[in-house]
C-alpha cells in the first residue's frame, strides 16, 4: 500500500475522531452514531493496520537493516569490486531487489518465515539498545541452501553448471543441503568483514 | 436542533483524546526512520489507540442514551 494511501487515512481518521470528540451530542441522531462507530473504530482500526503494513514494509528495506551502527560493514561488503565476494555480486547485478537485499537472503523461505525474520528482527533491537552486540555477528544457525535455491532452483547457470554436475551426487547433497553452498569452499567470499580494508570498491550506487 | 449532552459524551471525549493520540504516535513513528519506531508504534500507539477503541466500545453496551 502506497505510504501516501496510509497517511491520507490517518489524517482523514485524526479529523473524524476529532469531529466526535469535540461534538459528542452528535451521536444522539442515528446518522451521528453510524459517524461515532467510522470514527472510533472503523477507522482508528484501518489506519493501525495500515500502520503495521508500513513498518513492516520498511523493515525489509536495506536501509533500514544498514541503520544501526553493527551493520554499517555488512552495507560496505555490497559494494566490493569483486565478482567472487556472493553478496556484492548479488546486489551489484540485481539478482536481488537492491532495496531489500539484506531481507532477500535473509529469511527463511518456509512458512512463518517472514514472522520468524520479524522476531529475530525485534531481538536485533534488544540488542542494539540494551545489549552489546559484539562483531563479527554471526547467524543463528548455518545458512540454508533452502535460501539460494529458492532463486537458483530450476535456473540454467545451476543446474547445469559444471561444478554442480561434476558428481551426481553433489547436485543432490547441495538440493539436500548436506554440502553448504556457502561453507564448502565453493562460495565462501559472503560479508568478509575482516577484509573490508583491502578491497577495492565498486562506485555504482 | 439542541445539542444534548448525553451520559456517553465524556467517554466520548477520552476515547477520542485516546485514539488521536496513539494516531499522532502513529503519524510520527511512520516519519522516525529509527529501528525503535516500530516498538513506539506498537507499544504506545498501538496501545493508546486500543484503549480508546476499548473504552468507546464499552461505553456503547453500559452507557445510556439519555440526556442528563
Amino acid at each position: 500500500m502506497p505510504a501516501g494511501f496510509t497517511y491520507a487515512v490517518l489524517i482523514v481518521t485524526i479529523a473524524l475522531v476529532a469531529a466526535v470528540a469535540l461534538a459528542p451530542a452528535v451521536t444522539i441522531t442515528r446518522g451521528g452514531k453510524i459517524l461515532a462507530f467510522l470514527a472510533l473504530f472503523i477507522f482508528p482500526i484501518l489506519a493501525g493496520t495500515l500502520g503495521y503494513e508500513q513498518h513492516m514494509d520498511r523493515s525489509k528495506r536495506t536501509s533500514f537493516c544498514l541503520s544501526c551502527h553493527v551493520m554499517e560493514p555488512y552495507g560496505r561488503s555490497l559494494h566490493v569490486d569483486d565478482p567472487t565476494w556472493l553478496p556484492a555480486a548479488h546486489y551489484q547485478n540485481n539478482r536481488v531487489p537492491r532495496d531489500e537485499a539484506c531481507y532477500t537472503c535473509h529469511t527463511d523461505y518456509v512458512m512463518y518465515g517472514t514472522i520468524k525474520a520479524k522476531w529475530r528482527g525485534l531481538h536485533h533491537i534488544y540488542v542494539q539498545y540494551l545489549g552489546s552486540p559484539k562483531p563479527p555477528l554471526h547467524l543463528y544457525h548455518p545458512y540454508n541452501n533452502r535460501e539460494c535455491l529458492h532463486c537458483h532452483l530450476g535456473s540454467r547457470s545451476f543446474e547445469e553448471g559444471a561444478t554442480h554436475n561434476a558428481d551426481p551426487q553433489i547436485m543432490a547433497d547441495i538440493k539436500s543441503n548436506k554440502m553448504s553452498c556457502l561453507s564448502s569452499g565453493c562460495h565462501d567470499q559472503v560479508h568478509n568483514t575482516a577484509k573490508l580494508d583491502q578491497v577495492k570498491y565498486w562506485n555504482g550506487k | 436542533m439542541q445539542i444534548q449532552e448525553t451520559k456517553i459524551a465524556p467517554r466520548l471525549r477520552i476515547a477520542g483524546t485516546l485514539i488521536i493520540l496513539g494516531l499522532l504516535v502513529e503519524l510520527f513513528t511512520l516519519a522516525w526512520n529509527n529501528p525503535i519506531a516500530f516498538l513506539v508504534f506498537l507499544g504506545v500507539g498501538g496501545l493508546l489507540i486500543f484503549v480508546g477503541v476499548g473504552i468507546y466500545l464499552l461505553s456503547l453496551v453500559s452507557g445510556e442514551q439519555q440526556p442528563v
